[in-house]
């Protein structure tokens, strides 16, 4: 990354380049239906603030997106979101094939209608953008030490509500992940 | 089965492909047009306005790129591709009639160029917008190592252009910074300094040649790129005027330049040429008779938030000249290190 007197038009042009698929996966992971409205939003406040971009930007960028998904997210009905949820913990929003077939739409959306937001977003961020934990604790906002006690919690209490669904085998997590610095 | 290998078989997402060419121009333009109507709803009073100032020559080419291609789809077949008659002859002979006082050599050669831009620019309090006057001075270095001295005073006239009310009406500021050094960037049509211009071609045809190489492939026009490049560079106040004729040249090579109706009593007997492009017109006013650069301007051809079409969001006119320093209560007034936010007054950037 050039220092912040050097981003300029094409600097920008770069990083656009190079992450917004990043950043729109992200969005389209958490909100498809505004994901590209996310991402402009993103690289809007990236140009703005570009002199405050630390190095790295990709975690500024996932925390960037992160708050602007958060924000939408509550501006929708809240009615409808609690009216889609109780649909899907209904005991018929899996179905019986899917379920013996371990499909892992099924059993994720299952997981996800039960664990609380901050672990749902951990695991994605671990699991789905691969960021390793000091990049996670920068999303967050936590210490890295913080966000590796976050993450364990997350999957425990993964694996233990899949059991409790029924999951047919869910084991210990193999991804290991860097020491806290 | 691992929780880890559960929740990657189920990413909705697995991978997002690249944008094509024409994907990543509309983007980058939506997202120019995203920080422009953040300015104009900001309720910061005028610090937002002076980010028009800063939008991005190759993002108002992606503007332009945009532009064009609406333009290809609606435009009738016998649209003519040449820039009208009248735009050339009138370009031409302004680059003929312009004096040259000070040479590109001249500037290039110079400690210091002084930069005066004078004009208003389109500032926005929410349910208000004003058009502010701007005066600013620039002492712009020829060493990549020393820092661009400015002082702006802004908001000594206030128009009002839609809302009511004034509880918001920006005041008269007057600001005194300099910036950081320019450093070891590369300079070029995007960042011109005085290095880089004195080694572009003084020949209209080598001239258009070297711009063409420059904006090919920016998008789908490398018309509109090159019009919006010369009319940054123009607006920037770094050229000499007998590069400021050749690029009066070089626009009248131009396909699609054309000459706009005067909308500003203030403009009498200038001409106002452009080149279309779907959204913020950019627009050169120049005076045939004398060569002189007038002004330079931004209008809007679509509504944009409570900003009606047709509204001049910018015009700047530009002078420059060579000297030897800056103003010795200029440096003075500069008096500590800028700290992080928004620019205090006498501050040097770090």
């Amino acid at each position: 990354m050039p220092a912040p007197q050097s981003r300029d038009e094409r600097w920008f042009e770069d990083l656009f380049d190079r992450y917004h698929p990043h950043v729109l996966a992200y969005a389209r992971r958490r909100l498809p239906s505004d994901a590209e409205d996310v991402a402009v939003d993103v690289f809007a406040a990236a140009w703005t603030e570009r002199d405050r971009m630390p190095d790295a930007p990709l975690p500024w960028l996932y925390r960037c997106a992160r708050n602007r998904v958060l924000t939408r997210q509550r501006s929708r009905n809240r009615h409808l979101r609690l009216t889609l949820k109780l649909t899907r913990l209904s005991p018929s929003a899996v179905s019986p094939q899917a379920a013996e077939s371990g499909d892992a739409d099924e059993w994720t959306r299952r997981l996800f209608d039960v664990l609380p937001d901050a672990e749902i977003e951990i695991l994605k961020l671990a699991i789905w953008e691969e960021l390793p934990l000091t990049e996670i604790a920068y999303v967050l906002g936590c210490s890295p030490g913080a966000a590796r006690t976050r993450l364990y919690r997350a999957r425990n209490h993964a694996r233990e509500t899949l059991a409790a669904l029924g999951h047919p085998a869910t084991g210990h997590s193999a991804t290991t992940y860097p020491a806290t610095p | 089965m691992t929780v880890d290998q559960l929740l990657r078989d189920a990413n909705p997402v697995p991978a997002v492909q690249p944008l094509s060419t024409r994907e990543r121009n509309l983007m980058l333009h939506t997202i120019h047009e995203r920080i422009n109507a953040d300015t104009l709803t900001s309720r910061k009073p005028l610090r937002g306005g002076r980010r028009f100032f800063l939008v991005p020559a190759t993002w108002l080419a992606g503007v332009a790129v945009a532009g064009v291609v609406g333009m290809a789809v609606l435009a009738p077949a016998d649209t003519p591709m040449a820039p009208a008659a009248n735009a050339a002859e009138l370009l031409n002979q302004a680059a003929t009639n312009v004096p040259i006082s000070t040479s590109q050599s001249a500037l290039s050669s110079s400690p210091y160029i002084k930069v005066h831009k004078v004009g208003q620019v389109l500032a926005s309090t929410g349910p208000t917008g004003w058009m502010v006057s701007t005066d600013r001075t620039e002492y712009v270095p020829l060493a990549d190592t020393e820092r661009t001295w400015i002082v702006e005073a802004t908001a000594n006239q206030v128009t009002q252009v839609y809302g009511s009310g004034t509880a918001n009406k920006p005041r008269p500021e007057t600001y005194v910074w300099a910036t950081r050094p320019a450093g070891a960037n590369e300079p070029g049509w995007a960042r011109p300094n005085q290095a880089f211009l004195a080694t572009l071609p003084l020949d209209p045809q080598l001239l258009r040649d070297r711009l063409y190489e420059h904006v090919a492939g920016h998008g789908f026009s490398d018309d509109a790129a090159a019009f919006t490049a010369i009319s940054d560079l123009l607006k920037s106040g770094y050229a000499g005027d007998d590069l400021r004729a050749c690029l009066y040249r070089v626009l009248a090579l131009i396909p699609g330049v054309r000459i706009v109706a005067v909308d500003d009593p203030s403009l009498k007997g200038a001409t106002v040429f452009t080149l279309d492009t779907g959204q913020d017109q950019r627009e050169l006013v120049i005076a045939p008779a004398s060569g002189e650069l007038l002004a330079v301007r931004t209008k809007l051809i679509a509504n944009m938030e409570l900003v009606p079409a047709g509204t001049v969001i910018e015009q700047i006119r530009v002078t420059s000249a060579a000297v030897t320093g800056v103003p010795a209560e200029l440096r003075a007034a500069v008096v500590g290190p800028c700290k992080p936010g928004p620019r205090p007054n006498g501050c040097y950037e770090q």
